[in-house]
């Protein structure tokens, strides 16, 4: 297994402790790197026998049929991506998960790929953060579209990403799920594009 | 601003989309009883209309599922969706 990149930033410089103030001396939006967790993509056959169960028993939720859409417990986050495809993102180890779901899963039609050293998550937040996001991406981020548990697949700066609403804050928050070959990029042009608003970096989690 | 509509995923900007061609060319199913012509006919061919045109598009950086739309080629109006092996909408008639 290659552990090189595992549970290391994307980054090769200090994300947090950085306060860069706006135009107006305020910094209404942050970035935090999430760079350790787990990432696994899963497709299946919602129809097939047992697949819901067997991934609700490992998981302890269900893979969710409709369309961007996120299930969350406390330490998973499994995401919609296509009509047989989820990303799940977990503090859990993917060893742990991917023997759960081999077990479980046994002479079943699925796959199941670790991403975990290709992908990072990084988390914009703040009162302008929606304002960040749209002055590049289409989608609208108003909570009444953007509603809690939904999840997009888009560009972001021509990157694709994987944006999802972060329901578990009092603020507004999404987590951006970017390759890491793209996060540099995509961190350099969310920064300048906060260079209005101003934004501070936060320490990051788990690296 | 041109938005397609995904089937599965609702309105996305357009940069989202890949453009996939003319619909509904099938291959040949004995390639090898074919003319040159006719192979080429149906490889490279294709209507090119002035107007309304049943194309293929994929949702690349959404979900990655092929579709079927009816644009308007001059305007990039699109009047119905419908899924692959689904049978086309009637074409004329706005
Ligand atoms: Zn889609």
């Amino acid at each position: 297994m290659t552990t090189g990149v595992l549970g290391q930033s994307a980054f090769d410089f200090p994300l947090g402790g950085r306060v860069v103030p706006g135009v107006e001396g305020r910094s209404d939006v942050w970035f935090e790197e999430y760079p350790a967790l787990t990432h696994l993509n899963l497709r299946g056959n919602l129809d097939e026998v047992d697949f819901t169960a067997s991934v609700t028993g490992v998981l302890g939720i269900a893979p969710p049929g409709v369309p961007n859409r996120v299930a969350r417990t406390s330490d998973t986050c499994l995401h919609w991506l296509s009509l047989d495809e989820w990303l799940i993102v977990s503090t859990r180890s993917a060893a742990l998960i991917e023997k759960g779901l081999a077990v479980s899963l046994t002479d079943r039609h699925y796959a199941l790929v670790n991403l975990s050293g290709g992908q990072t998550v990084l988390r914009i937040g703040g009162l302008r953060a929606r304002d960040i996001l749209t002055s590049d991406c289409t989608l609208d981020f108003h909570p009444r579209v953007f509603r809690h548990g939904d999840c997009r697949q888009s560009l972001l700066a021509g990157a694709p990403v994987l944006i999802r609403r972060v329901d578990e804050l009092d603020e507004v928050a999404f987590d951006l799920v970017v390759r890491r070959s793209f996060s540099r990029h995509l961190f350099d042009w969310l920064t300048d594009a906060a260079h209005e608003t101003g934004y501070i970096l936060r320490t990051s989690h788990g690296g | 601003m041109l938005q397609i509509e995904c089937p599965w995923c609702g309105a996305c900007d357009q940069s989202e989309f890949s453009y996939g061609g003319e619909a509904h060319i099938a291959r040949p199913k004995t390639p090898a009883d074919l003319s040159d012509q006719e192979w080429g006919d149906y490889l490279f061919n294709r209507e090119n209309p002035k107007g309304w045109h049943r194309e293929q598009w994929c949702h690349t950086a959404g979900c990655r599922r092929w579709f079927n739309a009816v644009r308007d080629t001059v305007t990039s109006r699109i009047k119905a969706y419908y899924q692959m092996g689904a049978v086309p909408p009637e074409e004329d008639g706005r």
